[in-house]
């Protein structure tokens, strides 16, 4: 340790603590790593000798880990009070806990109290509550490692309940012409937060199958998203069912499906009266949609937007902060612009459309 | 929207609407938005340009909304659009939409002003007041006009239909007098007017070109009695129009050139008479011969060029064609007619070194073989070889009675290329493209081997299908060793199969050559890294070349590009003022695609 903070350094993709010997969020397994949340771009490190997590977070990478034949070795479950120990150098321990950190269900922030002070890691973050989800909230620390996907200030999203309302009011509007809304969202997360803004408004949804085996994991949660009472119905059941002369069958309510399955050859294929939504942060961006194909785009984001973010660090009061995922170096600078001590951790960003 | 149809229909309703503004008699407002809609903001052949690029606009973005340059640019990165980028900084500020907005007769003031201002200074205090008073909406869209990245898609027909389906015109009208006019905005005022049939051919102004269809083999016999064939010139295409004593140089995208090539218009100043020709420019070598592409693009880089750039490398004009003779415009004459008035024009000029008429010959009788059988440059093989011989890149099939179809890619003129070889290259480094392409590493860099390591030699646009790039960026994704800006370098291990035009010296890679117009005609994963070809080769390929006078041997200190590209900006002051140095990117402008495929 040097100094009072932990000293953070970058290995397997990802912010790596020393002191602890520790990983956070890995790209690959390694001995000890800390899995903020389910989402694949940090859920690398699931084959670690030891997977530390949130309960729901270690239930959903174990899911999915599971559909693909693995499983977790050695999970550890972190909780937001009983603390988790581990030694360090010279006889003394550092007290690991989490805090949610709103983004997904089971999204957790890293606490670590040691005997320089606090640090905390975000994972990813965002502050509005969400349908399926708790809200996140800044942890007063020393050290911040925070993300900073979508950090430019170009990013501002409007608040959550207009968004969510105004697809629910496209697809309505889509059903109304007769023809078939497909929402694109991210399997897990941003589809079970649309699922339920749709059922909530009376509309049928249909889920592509990753869509609807991440829906199934989250009412093992607690979460209802009408798997169990079959009001979700599955893709693949409605196209076996109904399957006409064309080979697709008429699906009746909301198509929901991940980003990448609706390509120029995915299964929107053969479907002229699909109009299709994409829900995401980058959708603030024409050409995200362009690239998608999409005709609409709802900017309904589980990452913190601009102002968000800058928020959340002032109410942390961290002395030091450093900054991952997406635009750090320019988080880092409009940081040490309103003078705080900021620098951006030099790993390989995860960006690039990051699912959120 | 993606659909032509539904575009017409977009920008028909648009314009029907401005037209029901009775107080816009004389249009100004209805040219305006089809101007902007056909995605560009003065018209074609105004001889000034509006001068405001993204370092201009970018200070402008920086002053309005209080953000370091950092936070603008990175920005503009992240959405690949300064203009989308200023519209989303606006709309942090919630007051933004109540702003009181620019109106259409507004936007062409604020245009014609900015074009008519020398002063970058004044030219941004114009901006800075404009843009104060715009919604975040119009923000993003006047910003995007501005600097030619608003991307309609208005091209290739569509802005003639809408304008034929706003004001209830035959399409055949609107294109008639679109080929004569060029401009969108005198185009749609002509059609709310009822006065398409005045759009008359005016010496001066230019004519939309004529255009040659490309064509590997025929489909029905072409008649050899009733085609000529003449020399493909590998230059830039270019207008000449001489009214009274001012002679005018117009580019490929119709702009107007003249101050570029002063040797030119020297050579056609003392013309008697009037007239207008098609023809190509060129560089010029010794004893009057054609030199390659590459030795013309010293020239096409400069607004004005300094007289001893004009004593190394002059350039001379060969015309293939004439559309106004001085008495009457020739554009429904039969081509051969217009022949004999073009070389009855050379006889009238006499010679000079920087103007002369290309040459034609009857087409070859082998032409009228069956169809779909040989491929044209089989059948057309002798005369292919000769024109390659004089230098020129291929060759140009032109039917006798056809008329000059301004606008139109038709049948009357055919063109016949070869590419000159390819190669088996290596992918090296992937960047994400622009516009319609942000974030999609769609730029691809490769190399060949020399020894053991592999050495770049070109850079191209991927020219894959979406569904090919969508599986090359995972694939990139996967192979990537790191990032440097935009651009992702990877292991070494697809092979791509590219052709290109030609080989040219070059210090941009570390090969020392760069393929010409090279495009990526397949992915070979039939093929493993060390399979694809050796530095060897493509010096092979560049002696071929040489030896056959389709390419210098240039010092290879002199830094040569594939292509004219936009104006890098001028980084001094006292640079900026000298007119010599200027930098002129408007053969980018128009017409050309970016993947120039000819």
């Amino acid at each position: 340790m040097s100094g009072r903070d932990l000293s953070i350094e970058v290995d397997s993709g990802g912010a790596y603590l020393p002191a602890l010997g520790l990983h956070l969020d890995p790209r690959s397994p390694v001995p000890r790593a800390f899995v903020s949340h389910a989402h694949a771009d940090h859920a690398g490190g699931v084959g670690s000798g030891e997977v530390l997590g949130s309960e729901a977070t270690l239930h959903l990478i174990a899911s999915r880990a599971g559909a693909a034949g693995a499983k977790v070795a050695s999970p550890r479950v972190l909780s937001d009070d009983d603390g988790h120990e581990i030694r360090l150098d010279g006889g003394r321990t550092a007290r690991l806990t989490i805090a949610p950190a709103g983004h997904c269900l089971g999204a957790s922030q890293l606490v670590i109290d040691h005997p320089g002070g606090r640090f905390v890691y975000t994972g990813d973050y965002q502050s509005g509550p969400g349908l399926t989800h708790a809200a996140g909230a800044p942890v007063p620390c020393d050290e911040l490692l925070v993300e900073s996907t979508f950090a430019l200030p170009i990013f501002r999203f409007a608040d959550r309940a207009t968004t969510r309302a105004a697809l629910v009011a496209w697809c309505a509007a889509r059903i109304a012409e007769g023809l078939l809304p497909v929402v694109l969202a991210y399997a897990l997360g941003k589809s079970q937060e649309v699922v339920c803004a749709l059922q909530a408004s009376g509309l049928g949804v249909v889920a592509h199958g990753a869509v609807h085996r991440m829906c199934a994991a989250y009412e093992e949660l607690g979460v209802d998203l009408g798997v169990r009472d079959g009001r979700l119905r599955a893709y693949a059941e409605e196209n076996r069912k109904g399957r006409g002369d064309k080979g697709k069958a008429a699906i009746d309510g909301v198509l929901v499906v991940p980003p990448n399955a609706a390509g120029p050859t995915g299964m929107l294929k053969g479907r002229a009266n699909a109009r299709v939504a994409y829900v995401s942060g980058w959708a603030l961006i024409d050409a995200s949609l362009e690239q998608r194909r999409a005709d609409a785009g709802f900017a309904l984001s589980d990452h913190a937007d601009h102002d968000d973010l800058m928020a959340m660090v002032r109410a942390t009061g961290a002395r030091r902060v450093t900054t991952t995922f997406g635009d750090a170096e320019e988080l880092a600078a409009i940081l040490r612009d309103t003078g705080i001590d900021a620098r951006a951790l030099a790993a390989p960003s995860i960006d690039d459309g990051a699912p959120e | 929207m993606r659909s032509r149809i539904g575009k017409e229909e977009a920008i028909a309703a648009g314009l029907a609407e401005i037209a029901k503004d009775e107080s816009d008699a004389d249009g100004v407002a209805l040219a305006t938005a089809a101007r902007i809609a056909a995605g560009r903001v003065l018209p074609i052949g105004d001889g000034r340009s509006l001068g405001v690029g993204g370092s201009l606009l970018g200070e402008t973005i920086v002053a309005a909304t209080g953000w370091a340059p950092h936070v603008v640019w990175a920005s503009a990165r992240r959405t690949g659009d300064l203009g989308e980028a200023f519209g989303l900084f606006v709309a942090r500020d919630p007051r933004a939409a109540d702003r009181p907005d620019l109106s259409l007769r507004e936007v062409a003031e604020l245009i014609d002003a900015l074009a008519s201002m020398g002063n970058r200074l004044a030219k941004r205090r114009r901006l800075d007041a404009a843009f104060a008073r715009a919604t975040p909406l119009v923000t993003k869209y006047l910003a995007k006009a501005m600097l030619g990245s608003l991307r309609v898609g208005a091209q290739g027909g569509v802005m003639e239909g809408a304008i034929a389906r706003a004001f209830g015109a035959s399409v055949d009208d609107v294109r008639r007098a679109g080929a004569l006019v060029t401009d969108p905005g005198t185009l749609a005022v002509l059609a709310r007017d009822r006065r398409l049939a005045d759009a008359r051919f005016e010496l001066g102004r230019p004519v939309a070109y004529m255009l040659a269809t490309p064509l590997e083999t025929i489909a029905s016999p072409i008649d050899p009695s009733l085609h000529v064939v003449e020399d493909k010139i590998d230059g830039v295409r270019a207008q000449i129009h001489k009214v009274g004593n001012d002679v005018a140089v117009f580019a490929r995208g119709l702009e107007r050139v003249t101050a570029a090539f002063p040797e030119i218009v020297e050579a056609l100043r003392f013309v008697p008479g009037s007239f207008a020709l098609d023809g190509e420019l060129v560089a010029l070598g010794d004893g009057g011969k054609v030199r390659p592409f590459q030795a013309l693009q010293a020239r096409l880089r400069r607004i004005a060029p300094a007289p001893e750039l004009v004593a190394e490398t002059p350039t001379a004009f060969v015309a293939y064609d004439i559309l106004h003779d001085g008495e009457r415009d020739l554009l429904a004459a039969p081509w051969s007619e217009r022949r004999a008035a073009l070389e009855a024009f050379a006889r009238t000029r006499g010679p000079a070194a920087a103007f002369s008429v290309n040459g034609c010959a009857p087409a070859p009788a082998a032409l009228d073989g069956p169809a779909g059988q040989a491929t044209l440059d089989d059948l057309l093989d002798p005369a292919f070889r000769a024109a390659r011989a004089r230098g020129h890149e291929g060759l140009v099939l032109k039917r006798v009675d056809a008329p000059y179809d301004a606008g139109r890619r038709g049948q009357a003129w055919i063109k016949v290329k070869r590419a000159f070889a390819t190669l088996d290259v290596v992918l090296t480094a992937a960047e994400e493209g622009h516009g319609r392409r942000a974030g999609v590493l769609s730029d691809y860099t490769f190399g060949v081997w020399r020894g053991d390591e592999i050495v770049n030699v070109g850079k191209a646009y991927s020219g894959l299908t979406d569904v090919e790039l969508d599986a090359m960026q995972r694939r990139i994704q996967r192979l990537s060793e790191g990032r440097f800006g935009g651009v992702r370098v990877v292991r070494p291990e697809v092979v791509l199969e590219v052709a290109f035009d030609g080989i040219q010296r070059s210090t941009r890679h570390k090969s020392g050559f760069a393929l010409r117009f090279p495009r990526i005609v397949r992915i070979r994963d039939d093929k493993r890294p060390e399979d694809a070809d050796r530095l060897e080769a493509v010096e092979s390929l560049f002696a071929s070349q040489v030896e056959s006078g389709h390419r210098e041997e240039v010092p290879a200190d002199t830094p040569l590009e594939e292509r004219p590209r936009p104006a890098p900006k001028a980084k001094t002051k006292a640079k900026r003022k000298k007119a010599d140095e200027r930098q002129l990117s408007l053969f980018d402008a128009g017409g050309e695609p970016a993947r120039r495929r000819g």
